[in-house]
């Protein structure tokens, strides 16, 4: 069973979310088309000054004096400036979404028994300690979801879905290094959760992963992190 | 002519199928509730969550798309009420995962419009009236 658990299922549930991932990205393209740049035909001035204005005025950073003065400001425009502890909390969410299965010890042994990789590992407490912290952040959207109004009415079981399929891996593997209840049970069920969550990523509301990079880096708008080079197909 | 009081779901289907890219924003949005407090109108009817961007998105095409273009005339006059009267296309709202929302809300008035659903601005606006009432 364990056997099968960390070989052909891991093997079958890598494949399918790397090849879901890749149709999600070429979906992504084809629905999206270059956008033409007539800035690139000005000449150099004209199209320095088109780019400037482009960036607000008021927040815009052009000496020294603006970068003490305006952060307070541009803070203002986020939404980490807006929603602070929504946004903090989202973002310790992530980020221990993405560390804590890399770091964890037991995680490194599998890698380096499979490729001979060894990464970076956390001591164990430490990983015990960040995954309570990532389980109560998890109860924090759970609650959210239920109580707070705005939330609730957009809410449908897909959320539900994707937070429980999320939270599942966590909470076994919480399981398992306490040895709660039977361990070779709970280790097993906590396998099978991570690899539900791995094919899960591409067909639930947790495809924002690929989508939110690719959205807010290519597509051209105010609050786009990068260059633009991208725009919505408005007619297919 | 189209129907006056029926409602023609192939009509409806085939604009909805003309943007590929709003069915994808449909079933990315997290639903966070992040988007709230970038809307004025939110904000100033006493954070009313009908008034929430996505919640006027969800509600509206949304709910073509889930039901692929079958909606009945009633479910379309109480969209008008959300993509007509609860919106104003002012653009500023924002998304954290980057869905262009009023795109969304201006696509659903084109199919409500389509569907002879129009907003009504002889329409006897219950608010005011009881807002007179209270003066």
């Amino acid at each position: 069973m364990y056997d099968f658990l960390i070989g052909p299922m891991l093997a079958l549930s890598l494949v399918v979310f790397i090849a879901g991932i890749a149709y999600r990205v070429y979906q992504f393209f084809s629905i999206t088309e270059a956008r033409p740049k007539p800035e690139a035909n000005l000449p150099k001035d004209l199209a320095r000054t088109v780019a400037a204005r482009e960036k607000d005025e008021y927040l815009r950073i052009d000496s020294a004096a603006d970068i003490l003065l305006k952060w307070k400001l541009r803070l203002k425009r986020t939404i980490l400036g807006r929603a602070p502890v929504m946004s903090s909390v989202t973002i310790v969410f992530h980020t221990m979404l993405f560390l804590l299965p890399v770091v964890t010890v037991g995680h490194s042994i599998l890698l380096d028994n499979y490729f001979g990789i060894s990464l970076p590992t956390l001591s164990e407490t430490t990983v015990d300690t960040l995954t309570l912290v990532f389980i109560i952040v998890i109860f924090f959207f759970l609650f959210r979801r239920i109580f707070v109004a705005k939330v609730r009415s957009v809410s449908t079981w897909r959320d539900y879905l994707a937070l429980f399929v999320t939270g599942a891996p966590f909470v076994t593997g919480y399981m398992a290094f306490h040895h709660w209840f039977d361990y070779k049970t709970v280790l097993y069920i906590h396998i099978i959760c991570g690899e539900l969550m791995l094919i899960a990523i591409p067909f639930t509301k947790l495809v924002h992963m690929p989508f939110f990079i690719l959205s807010r880096f290519l597509i051209r708008y105010e609050l786009g992190f990068g260059k633009g080079s991208r725009k919505w197909v408005e007619n297919t | 002519m189209a129907v006056v009081n029926g409602v023609d779901p192939d009509e409806i289907r085939k604009l909805l199928d003309q943007k590929k890219h709003m069915e994808v924003f449909l079933s990315v949005c997290v639903s966070c509730g992040m988007c709230a407090d970038s809307c004025f109108l939110y904000v100033n009817h006493n954070k009313d969550p009908s008034y929430m961007p996505s919640y006027k998105a969800v509600h509206s095409l949304g709910k073509m798309y889930r039901k692929k273009g079958k909606v009945t005339r009633e479910e379309l006059e109480e969209m008008k009420e959300l993509v007509y009267k609860k919106c104003v296309l002012c653009t500023r709202c924002y998304c954290p995962v980057g869905i262009s929302i009023p795109g969304m809300i201006a696509w659903a008035r084109n199919i409500c419009r389509s569907q002879g659903v129009f907003r009504e601005y002889d329409e006897r606006d219950s608010e005011n009236i009881e807002m007179k009432q209270h003066v």
